[in-house]
């Protein structure tokens, strides 16, 4: 168990606050891009913070206090897209919003978010999940297993299948 | 590994995130000089890396993070937590002992039902066999399950998961195979306590 891991679990409120100064921005980061709502993501980090505040205790070090944390993250945000139903966008709707003119035309910034949010919420939210710790956070698939629970061969899996997915509707356009 | 002349797409995601072994990227390079196909999957891919990086988590206003410590803390005062959602049956989850993987599962399946003047929301079951254990008390696992009749969503946690982790905090990892097969056991034994005393252990439900 690392350090801060064990000042933590044993109740040190210094250890705490470094907790919360070294992971608060990643774990809201892990958020947002799995739920893609600001406000929803806002929420959930603070009450990820809380329940890493009262379960502090029962750290017990066998994995790391960084994929401890994003597992309580993960599965509070998959906890709550499963209350409120809302995985997946529809291939169709994202096909529209493709196809639909952005304010500042072809090739500019609100059309390149527009297609990246309507790509990125096609995903699952797992996939999402798994393809962020990779990409943004460089997770090892190991890392990422624990802490979404899983294998590494299905991280891997999850990866793979996200970043083909996002090819085929970001990666298909400007071709040489 | 090459398919047909060409790389795997895996290969070739790998490649681009540089996890492959240096002799393998040489190959995969040395390939890429003559293989259109293949150089333009690699070529769509560094498109669409490109193109997520620009996709930004929106920064919350400053006062957010000035006081999001104080706000954890005045949410994490004992009384100030949402009541624990069925806790009570998992109190004893952190002591469980590695052993056998269990299943709690809420709502009947689909087919066949529970015994309707028991309107069973929640027992265990081994999870390697579709046994049925009766009483949750002392009852050995490494890990329990959930499954919604719903849905069919099957919800697995790992010992480790356990130390932090109410039930309702997970979600489904099963495979499809591995989903088919424990409820196909599964359903084998309800049919069997149907046939003869019934699954009954009301200690052990949710009221």
């Amino acid at each position: 168990m690392t350090d801060l891991g064990q000042r933590l679990a044993s109740g040190d409120e210094d250890a705490f606050t470094e907790v919360v100064k070294q992971y608060s921005r990643k774990v809201y980061a892990l958020c947002y891009r799995t739920l893609r709502d600001e406000e929803e993501a806002k929420d959930m980090a603070q009450e990820v913070f809380v329940r890493i505040y009262t379960k502090r205790g029962s750290f017990k070090g066998r994995s790391s206090l960084y994929t401890w944390i994003y597992r309580i993250a993960l599965n509070m945000c998959f906890t709550h897209l499963k209350k409120r139903r809302v995985g997946t966008v529809p291939l169709e709707d994202v096909e529209r919003t493709l196809s639909a003119p952005e304010a500042d035309g072809p090739g500019g910034r609100a059309e390149l978010e527009a297609r990246l949010a309507a790509a990125v919420k096609n995903l699952s939210p797992r996939q999402r999940a798994v393809f962020s710790m990779r990409f943004y956070d460089r997770m090892t698939y190991k890392e990422i297993a624990e802490a979404s629970g899983t294998t590494t061969g299905a991280a891997k899996a999850n990866h793979h299948f996200a970043v083909e997915h996002l090819r085929k509707i970001l990666g298909e356009g400007d071709k040489k | 590994m090459k398919s047909e002349g060409h790389f795997e797409q895996h290969d070739l995601i790998d490649f681009v995130e540089g996890e492959v072994t240096p002799s393998l990227a040489d190959e995969i390079k040395t390939h890429l000089e003559t293989c259109e196909t293949c150089r333009a999957y690699v070529e769509s891919l560094w498109r669409t890396f490109a193109a997520l990086e620009g996709d930004e988590v929106p920064e919350p206003s400053p006062g957010y993070w000035d006081y999001f410590e104080q706000r954890v803390r005045e949410r994490a005062k004992p009384g100030r937590e949402p009541a624990p959602r069925r806790s009570l049956v998992f109190s004893w989850l952190p002591g469980v002992a590695a052993a056998v993987a269990l299943v709690i599962l809420f709502w009947s399946l689909p087919e066949p039902r529970l015994p309707e003047a028991d309107p069973v929301d929640l027992f265990l079951a081994d999870l390697s066999t579709g046994e049925i254990i009766e009483s949750l008390s002392g009852s050995p696992g490494i890990g329990l399950m959930l499954i919604e009749a719903d849905t069919n969503d099957i919800t697995r946690i790992d010992d480790y998961l356990a130390e932090t982790t109410d039930i309702y905090d997970l979600v489904d990892q099963l495979t499809e195979q591995e989903r088919e097969i424990f409820i196909s056991n599964l359903r084998d034994n309800m049919k069997e306590e149907d046939n003869t005393s019934g699954i009954t252990d009301g200690s052990a439900r949710k009221g």
